[in-house]
């Protein structure tokens, strides 16, 4: 109760009473000036202090706001000119493969199957065939489906268990390989950027689909026998880390993005 | 008067200049704005009241924004910065919400 009196009905602080009084004994009236020097000097710096803290503490910054805005404008519309130009490679391509098959359907047999192969080697060419998918997806969270929040960095896949299962597929004779339809080339990374595993410059998001295109039994071995099954069995037994995989008949692997002549010569003779 | 002009200057100054407040002092910045308001209503409710003194009210001032300023202090190195920061925010509010009331009083009679 005595709080709620003091809360409520709180008389002016004891201080100025005393000193008033004080001042009348003394002879002086009971207030000081309004003007004095102290009261002044003390108000200009209470406003100053208000405006410096208004100022500095007054969030979001608008300034910052903006900014991020921008940045996140241009990342978009990067993004969009990226897809477009990549949307476009693809039909340029389809152009080139088909002006191809013109011309050496009408040249020379050998010379076209030479060039098949080595399309389909390079990525330059998406390649259909029987072969075997893989999921990998960081470990589940009981009752957790929607929480935003990511796992605990120990139970999300890493680019290293990427690389790994990758490694085992080619050494088992896989002939194609995309992870969430990002060809792997010869020259294709599977990197750490942060938190993000980017393959061949490109950010992925969880889960991880693996598409490799080989024979499905030599694969399947690798998978549940070989070093690759051994690996993530112990990723599950000791952090939860969820692979899954099934055989397809016809499984495509699609053809790479990011694919540019680096070296070329000019033929000497004609047909030589 | 002449004191709402002082604070118009204060104000305004500080608008001017726009001084880097470093890091580590934001926390106690608020905090020292809220004792100091506190104290600014408790000086003009003892203006109204005929008590007022300008050596109470640079003392009152001081004295809230240095208690205030160690409490939230001490808050942080225990590592309960932000309760204690309400838990003052909090007292200061109620103690400002009761001095505006008496000052109403005395303006409005209501």
């Amino acid at each position: 109760m005595a709080l709620l009196v003091e809360v409520l009905d709180r008389p002016v602080d004891p201080g100025y009473w005393t000193a008033t009084q004080q001042r009348r004994e003394a002879g002086l009236p009971g207030q000081t000036s309004r003007r004095s020097p102290l009261l002044v000097l003390t108000v200009v710096l209470l406003g100053f202090l208000l405006s410096i803290a208004a100022v500095a503490l007054r969030a979001p910054d608008p300034q910052d706001a903006t900014e991020r805005r921008e940045l996140a404008e241009r990342i978009e519309m990067a993004g969009e000119q990226g897809d477009a130009s990549a949307a476009r490679v693809e039909v340029l391509r389809e152009q080139v493969s088909a002006l191809e098959s013109r011309q050496d359907n009408s040249a020379d047999p050998a010379l076209a199957a030479a060039l098949d192969q080595a399309g389909e080697q390079a990525g330059a060419r998406a390649v259909r065939g029987p072969g075997v998918t893989i999921t990998v997806d960081d470990a589940p969270r009981e009752g957790l489906e929607d929480d935003p929040e990511p796992a605990e960095p120990e139970q999300r896949v890493l680019a290293a268990d990427l690389q790994q299962l990758v490694n085992g597929l080619w050494s088992s004779g896989a002939e194609a390989i995309s992870i969430n339809e990002q060809r792997l080339t010869s020259t294709a990374s599977i990197r750490f950027a942060g938190e993000a595993i980017i393959v061949d410059f490109r950010g992925l998001t969880r889960p991880y689909t693996v598409r490799a295109i080989g024979a499905p039994d030599a694969l399947a071995g690798e998978l549940v026998e070989g070093p690759t099954g051994e690996y993530f069995a112990d990723l599950d037994a000791e952090y939860g880390i969820v692979m899954t995989w099934e055989r397809g008949r016809e499984i495509e692997v699609p053809a790479a993005e990011r694919l540019s002549t680096r070296v070329s010569s000019v033929e000497d003779e004609e047909g030589s | 008067m002449i004191p709402v002009l002082g604070l118009v200057v204060g104000v305004v100054l500080g608008l001017l200049l726009q001084p880097e407040v470093p890091l580590w002092l934001e926390p106690y910045l608020a905090i020292a704005v809220i004792a100091a308001l506190d104290a600014v209503f408790g000086g003009v409710r003892a203006g109204l009241e005929g008590v007022f003194n300008d050596r109470i009210f640079v003392i009152s001032i001081a004295s809230n924004v240095v208690v205030a300023a160690l409490i939230v202090f001490l808050g942080i190195q225990l590592g309960v910065g932000a309760q204690l920061s309400t838990g003052v925010v909090v007292v200061l509010g109620l103690r400002i919400f009761s001095n505006v009331a008496a000052i109403r009083r005395h303006l409005l009679g209501a």
